[in-house]
């Protein structure tokens, strides 16, 4: 349960975190020290405002998309300690030595297509892509020419002639980026 | 053929040893007529004052114009300083262009070698004619031949250079290493420099130089200047290679920006040398301070003149002829201001190009960028032939003073220590980067450490009192020219040896350019709440601030962003693949029956690719590396559609298709069975995976590798017997990293229509492949929705989307009427005769009777053809009958069957794209790229401008 994540980190946590994420303990303290930081309640899990709070999020166009992936497995709207680290495990970089699961580059494309897929169906349409659009660079364009966008971008990658995008699509049309570069971060320790 | 190529050599040759041999001839017939004529003779390349001043010291000159009337007279003394500099650069020119057509050369030997030797073949023309006179003597006639000084050469030479590479280094790849960059070129010099400079005195006073003395200071100037790894000879050097970004940016980055801290170690020994003794720890302190203040003292000023330009492109409306004066005069002013101040203008130039390149570019027309770019091409390009031919000529002299010890030990650090500072820097680097540099790339950017005529302009300023001046300067030439010519030489076989990632070339699709956004706002993000400010979230705020402040100030309100100017790129190409499409597809079929000398079985045997030959040909001279995998994916697709077709027999327009598609097959039959390429071919068409309904990813790629590996063979093959120069398979790299061809990319006129054409007609065939039996008979919506999953789930990316298009199209065109489907009138009576003729007697080789039915197709396919407008400079063009406005239209409904497309491209009537090509506004209309300047409209053609969409209705109107 969200709340029973303590506020010490134990030794068997950050073993079983180690295991799963891949990160160091080092890393894993930083990032527990950085999440009891955000959490102002005290009460060992984060809520939407306090991802909100910071600063910085609030120039990003995407803040709140990002937010809102953190929040993909929990049910009651915290997330606790081992599932904010699951989803920072995505964006550690890929070792050709270490084979994880959660920063294999499907796991990266696939926050990245949770970005579009606003209603969580697993496929994104026109009118989703169109709002992402909107967020990122509404202003620079008019409304017509982003919907042509838009459009064009769906034709381009679907495939099944559905008029979405479904993952396997966004895959493909992604083949050429270099995404395992691109969606990593190298974590502090 | 090849004997063609050789031939144009020769006349290149020719013509460069006419200029050269009348130059020379004029110069030494003055020199022999008129003795005091020319005083300007040791005129500087660009007339410096000092050669003006020494005019007056000559008192017979008066009196040589005070005569009477002649009736003829040289003017030498006026006109021969611009006459022997322009000769010069012509010569230049010229040798690269000789180096070009030399094939067996340029595809072994990096151009500047060639131009060295050159360089030095030239210098001992002037040694053995014009070497007796002083060059102190003014009033005496000596060559005027231009000659190799450090202001010329920083002046005027390098600026050029530096601009043009700014603007290359204008790309995401470059900002991203910037670090790195930054690290090799500060601390990765400095490294250099006081590791080999102690390590020379240390080793003289061990005395294992034998007899040569000089002061440790004098060691640290010399190895500061030899430490300088020059962006001439690395940009000259990697362009060739086109080894991958990141590395490419590494080492020419570094070559850039370490100018700074070279000139400031340079001058600062130079200033401890003069004080000699008594160096302090404050001078050091200060030396250090001085490193800072020339570096972002040149960084500001980049920074001030940068915006001044952008502001200034921002009134430019209605008058574009200013634009690229503002941008090449404000960028020389700020190089020029920069070492007003002894700061690097270098650095400076490079700050300034940096910021032309992401402000000015979108603001100025499309006219005026092609202009700058071509501009700042061309000058950087004879700037780095006359350096190399300068120092090519500065060997040949007298002065130099060889000493093996101090040479080979100088050669032998400057390597080892290089070698050390790489992997050292990397090695830590490494630690910090997410992508790291491996030890492969790390290698490449040790030995790819060059230099060049920014040591020798450095050592050539040394103190003409310095006692080992002569040795410093003979031990640098040295070093440069090994550097040049054994490691220059040497690296392109290293570079396939080691195999260094290549530099690769491609569309970019919406999908990816919005994608790359996004995930540059994930990233930024997390870095947010990971509280860890790093890359990602500085680009991030330099974006929003970018945004919310810069734009508004030094941008037009009407530029366009990156991803609609993108997006615009994307629907014009396709818009000209709708128009010349059908007209490359009919020419394709036509053609090879048409074509009356076609000699050899071999080339017909190969028909399977004939249609394609060109398209391989072209290969070699195109940047597009995904091209060949492309062609087999379009190739894949037709195949697939012989196979579908015969499911899905069409039967209303199809019928033409079909036939079109059969000529197709039994080419292929009758080509197959003949040679061994052609076996291949069909065991990977008869195995196609297309006719099954699932298919394994893995027989995907083993097919296409053996189409691949048919393709080539055949294409190898093909290009043995048929046209283009002979271009061998060295000659290919040499072509795809060509650094001659100006915006690398589709500038050149030709390839950018031929290009256009292949796209056009892969599209076309995609698209025409893909067509299903319409509305009335065959079609229903759940076969054709299967049919649509079948296609698009096999085909390609591309393929599927044109699938996908055309679907669509269909969709919203049927409910009304369909225009192509009918031969009108006029087509059917305006048969070609001579088309048809050729049919008729079909080809020995060919086995193929020429059935009725082919006929029919081809004659329709070939009426249009005539009639088209003479946009194909490729092809047979017939006066282009004047009525016909609307010809693109008809033949692609006509022969293709496609309904007719929405109205707002094909249809723009002829006054109004007249009234849009006149009026001086349509410029700002058109497509603009302000990055790689594709889609250049082309006013060399104004037919092919007629049929872009110069109106957003016409735009919008393509992507249905």
């Amino acid at each position: 349960m969200g709340n029973k994540s303590s506020l010490m980190l134990q030794e068997q946590d950050i073993r079983d975190i180690q295991s799963e994420t891949g990160f160091l303990p080092s890393q894993i303290e930083r990032l527990y020290s950085r999440f009891t930081s955000l959490d102002k309640g005290d009460n060992g899990t984060l809520s939407r405002e306090d991802f909100l709070r910071i600063p910085e999020l609030a120039i990003n166009p995407l803040g709140d998309r990002i937010v809102h992936a953190f929040f993909k497995e929990s049910e009651d709207d915290h997330v606790n300690f081992r599932q904010f680290v699951r989803v920072l495990a995505h964006f550690r970089p890929i070792k050709r030595t270490q084979d994880n699961k959660l920063n294999a580059r499907e796991e990266k494309l696939r926050f990245a297509f949770k970005m579009y897929d606003l209603d969580d169906d697993e496929r994104i349409s026109r009118e989703e892509l169109l709002a992402v659009l909107h967020m990122m660079v509404g202003e620079n364009i008019s409304d017509d020419q982003l919907n042509s966008i838009a459009e064009r971008t769906i034709l381009e990658a679907d495939k099944d002639g559905d008029q979405m995008i479904s993952f396997e699509e966004f895959c493909c049309a992604l083949e050429r980026t270099d995404v395992e570069q691109k969606m990593s971060i190298k974590f502090l320790k | 053929m090849v004997v063609y190529g050789r031939g144009r050599a020769w006349v290149c040759g020719g013509l460069a040893l006419w200029v050269l041999a009348g130059s020379w001839c004029v110069a030494l017939a003055t020199r022999e007529t008129a003795t005091a004529l020319d005083s300007n003779g040791s005129v500087a390349l660009h007339g410096d004052g000092d050669d003006g001043g020494n005019n007056k010291t000559c008192p017979d000159e008066t009196d040589h114009h005070g005569g009477g009337v002649r009736l003829a007279s040289l003017r030498w003394r006026e006109v021969g300083v611009y006459y022997t500099i322009t000769a010069f650069v012509i010569i230049a020119g010229l040798a690269k262009l000789l180096f070009h057509h030399m094939h067996w050369v340029s595809s072994k030997v990096p151009e500047s070698c060639v131009l060295v030797i050159l360089g030095v073949a030239l210098g001992l023309l002037v040694y053995f004619t014009a070497h007796k006179t002083t060059p102190t003597d003014s009033c005496h006639y000596h060559v005027p031949l231009p000659h190799f000084t450090s202001d010329k050469f920083f002046f005027v030479l390098l600026p050029p250079i530096v601009l043009e590479s700014a603007y290359s280094l204008h790309d995401r790849a470059f900002f991203d290493n910037l670090g790195t960059v930054l690290v090799f070129a500060l601390v990765g010099t400095i490294f250099n420099i006081f590791t080999i400079g102690p390590t020379l005195y240390g080793l003289n006073a061990l005395g294992a130089m034998g007899n040569i003395s000089f002061t440790f200071s004098e060691g640290l100037v010399f190895s500061s200047l030899i430490s300088a790894v020059d962006p001439v000879a690395v940009l000259a050097i990697f362009q060739e290679l086109g080894v991958n970004k990141d590395l490419y940016f590494l080492v020419f980055g570094e070559s850039l920006l370490n100018d700074g801290v070279t000139v400031v170690v340079y001058n600062t020994m130079q200033s401890f040398m003069a004080q000699e003794g008594a160096v302090g720890a404050e001078q050091y302190a200060l030396a250090v301070a001085a490193v800072a203040v020339v570096v972002f003292g040149g960084a500001l000023i980049g920074v001030v003149f940068g915006f001044i330009t952008a502001f200034i492109t921002k009134y430019t409306t209605d008058v574009r002829v200013v634009e690229p004066l503002a941008l090449l005069a404000l960028s020389y002013l700020s190089y020029l201001t920069a070492e007003l101040f002894h700061f690097s203008g270098i650095i400076s130039l490079i700050v300034c190009g940096l910021i032309q390149a992401h402000y000015a570019f979108q603001n100025i027309s499309q006219k005026s960028y092609t202009c700058v770019k071509y501009f700042t091409k061309m000058a950087s390009a004879t700037s780095d032939t006359v350096i190399f031919m300068f120092l090519g000529m500065v060997l040949v002299s007298d002065e130099h003073l060889w000493h093996t010890g101090f040479v080979l030990w100088t050669l032998a650090l400057c390597i080892i220590f290089r070698f050390i500072g790489v992997f050292v820097l990397t090695g830590i680097m490494n630690h910090y980067r997410v992508k790291k540099v491996g030890l492969e790339e790390q290698f490449i950017a040790a030995y790819g450490g060059l230099r060049g005529a920014v040591s020798f302009s450095l050592v050539n300023m040394l103190d003409e009192s310095m006692g080992p001046r002569r040795i410093f300067v003979t031990t640098t030439l040295v070093v440069i020219l090994f550097t040049i010519f054994i490691q220059g030489t040497t690296i392109k076989p290293l570079v396939s040896l080691l195999q260094i990632q290549r530099a690769s070339h491609g569309r970019k699709h919406l999908g990816e350019e919005i994608n790359n956004t996004t995930m540059d706002h994930i990233m930024a993000g997390v870095e947010e709440i990971l509280g860890q400010h790093g890359d990602f979230y500085l680009r991030e705020l330099l974006v929003h601030y970018n945004d919310k402040y810069l734009r508004k100030w030094f941008l037009r309100p009407t530029v366009d962003s990156k991803l609609k100017r993108l997006f615009e790129k994307i629907a014009i190409s396709e818009h000209y693949a709708h128009l010349y499409g059908p007209v490359a597809m009919i020419e394709e079929r036509v053609k090879p029956l048409c074509h009356t000398k076609m000699p050899s079985k071999r080339v017909r045997s190969d028909s399977f690719s004939m249609s394609h030959q060109d398209e391989l040909l072209l290969q070699p001279r195109m940047n597009m590396e995904g091209e060949m995998f492309e062609d087999i994916e379009s190739k894949s697709a037709t195949g697939s559609d012989i196979e579908l077709r015969q499911h899905h027999p069409g039967p209303l327009l199809p019928l033409r298709q079909s036939k079109v598609g059969s000529i197709d097959l039994q080419r292929q039959d009758s080509a197959t069975t003949q040679t061994q390429d052609a076996n291949v071919l069909r065991k990977a068409l008869r195995n196609n995976p297309y006719n099954k309904t699932s298919r394994m990813a893995e027989a995907e790629r083993t097919e296409r590798q053996v189409l691949r590996k048919a393709l080539i063979h055949s294409s190898r093959s093909a290009r043995r017997t048929r046209y283009r120069v002979g271009v061998g398979c060295v000659a290919r790299l040499h072509y795809k990293y060509n650094r001659n061809l100006v915006g690398e990319e589709d500038q050149e006129l030709e390839e950018h229509l031929e290009r256009r054409r292949l796209n056009a007609r892969r599209m076309t065939r995609l698209a025409s492949s893909t067509r299903l039996p319409p509305s009335s008979a065959g079609f229903t919506n759940a076969g054709g929705r299967r049919n649509t999953m079948l296609e698009s789930h096999d085909l390609t990316f591309g393929a599927a989307e044109l699938v996908e298009r055309h679907n669509v199209r269909r969709r919203t065109m049927s409910a009304r009427p369909r225009v192509g489907s009918v031969l009108s009138s006029h087509q059917a009576s305006a048969l070609h005769r001579p088309i048809i003729s050729c049919f008729s007697s079909p080809d020995p080789t060919d086995s193929t009777p020429a059935s009725p039915a082919i006929l029919m197709a081809l004659q329709e396919a070939s009426d249009p053809l005539s009639s088209l407008p003479d946009i194909r400079p490729w092809g047979p063009g017939s006066g282009p009958p004047k009525d016909q406005a609307s010809t693109p239209g008809t033949t692609e409904s006509s022969l293709l069957g496609h309904e007719s497309p929405p109205s707002g491209f094909t249809s723009i009537p002829e006054s109004q794209t007249q009234e849009i090509l006149l009026s001086p506004g349509s410029e700002l209309s058109g497509t603009r790229d302000g990055e790689e300047g594709e889609m250049v409209p082309l006013v060399e053609q104004p037919q092919s401008e007629k049929g872009s969409p110069s109106s957003p209705e016409a735009l919008k109107g393509m992507i249905v």
